[in-house]
């Protein structure tokens, strides 16, 4: 989907898998083509793994009940989005304190989770910095608006181009690019801040 | 295009808007290249831990179609409910003031007063003069 030094998804199955109207057929492969992709949007957006791991059911559930109703006008992927970016919304907002009382766990699991992918490859020093890294991406994206967040998330963690995200939120183009630079500059304010 | 990306162009960048002019430049300046990296590698890893912890996640299917959760919690909240409700109502339906338990020996008791006082009881004053009637005949059928 994007090149260069575009960060990737880094999930290899959704890649392979078909994005058109005649999957939907064979229901079950297109949860488990999709499942950890719609569970790590969900996952980074609320900062629960229970509450992710529910709506995450909730997502393909509705997504089976509406399966007649897709048209085929965007891809699988970018119809799932949209159902779980207005759970994650809804929830967002119903569960507002438990929201916040997740936040530090959630943060201790993603430090962890980046030592691990750099451990191995890097010396100490270059792990420790690349979680110091990672804590600073968090730290700007909790610190944003839910909308700025999300697109940042379906950006950089679900490899979503500008007009994918439009379709996916429901929002016009030009908002999604103001978002998204307002996300960007504070994530490398961050960055910038822990070097 | 021979000057550097500025802030807002790398930021761009990495939005998707990339001109042919950009990307030609960008591929001979390690300067821009490095600019790029450095917002743009804390973001690749960032992503990389999401999908690490996401590892392992697994939509729970019966018979092809993805399980509702709500519907599997529905008869739970049902039984919940009726038993909150049952709660609910007994107080209620103990600070009601119950009926004393009779005594058998005093309800008897009362029961033969009664009786005795209907059938003790004289005759009532419309029925006097049938009553009267009754007396004189029996004693005519007497005297006879």
């Amino acid at each position: 989907m994007h090149g260069g030094t575009h960060p990737s998804s880094g999930d290899s199955a959704a890649m392979t898998c078909a994005s058109s109207l005649g999957e939907l057929t064979d229901f079950e492969s297109v949860v488990r083509c999709y499942e950890r992709t719609i569970f790590g949007f969900v996952l980074a957006s609320l900062r629960d793994r229970d509450a992710a791991e529910t709506l995450t059911q909730d997502c393909f559930f509705r997504a089976y009940r509406s399966r007649r109703d897709f048209r085929g006008d965007s891809s699988v992927k970018t119809w799932l989005m949209r159902i779980a970016v207005n759970l994650v919304r809804d929830h967002a907002s119903s569960e507002r304190l438990k929201f916040w009382r997740q936040t530090k766990r959630f943060d201790i699991d993603l430090v962890a989770a980046a030592e691990r992918i750099a451990d191995g490859r890097e010396s100490p020093e270059a792990v420790v910095a690349a979680s110091e890294k990672v804590g600073a991406v968090w730290r700007a994206a909790r610190g944003l608006s839910q909308r700025q967040r999300t697109v940042l998330l379906l950006r950089f963690v679900q490899d979503m181009d500008i007009l994918e995200i439009a379709a996916a939120t429901g929002m016009k183009e030009g908002t999604v690019k103001v978002h998204l630079f307002r996300a960007l500059q504070a994530v490398r304010q961050r960055i910038e801040a822990v070097r | 295009m021979n000057e550097h990306l500025s802030r807002d162009q790398v930021l761009e960048w990495l939005m998707g808007a990339r001109t042919p002019e950009w990307e030609a430049h960008v591929r001979t300046c390690g300067e821009c290249a490095k600019g790029i990296e450095s917002v743009a590698g804390p973001l690749r890893l960032f992503s990389a831990a999401v999908n690490d912890l996401s590892s392992g996640v697994r939509v729970s299917m019966k018979n092809g179609e993805p399980r509702n959760y709500w519907r599997l919690a529905y008869w739970p909240v049902v039984v919940v409910a009726a038993v909150l409700l049952i709660f609910a109502a007994l107080p209620k339906h103990r600070d009601r003031p119950q009926p004393l338990p009779a005594d058998p020996a005093i309800s008897d008791e009362a029961l033969l007063q009664h009786v005795e006082y209907e059938v003790g009881e004289s005759v009532p004053g419309p029925m006097e003069p049938l009553a009267r009637l009754m007396n004189q005949e029996s004693d005519t059928g007497r005297s006879r």
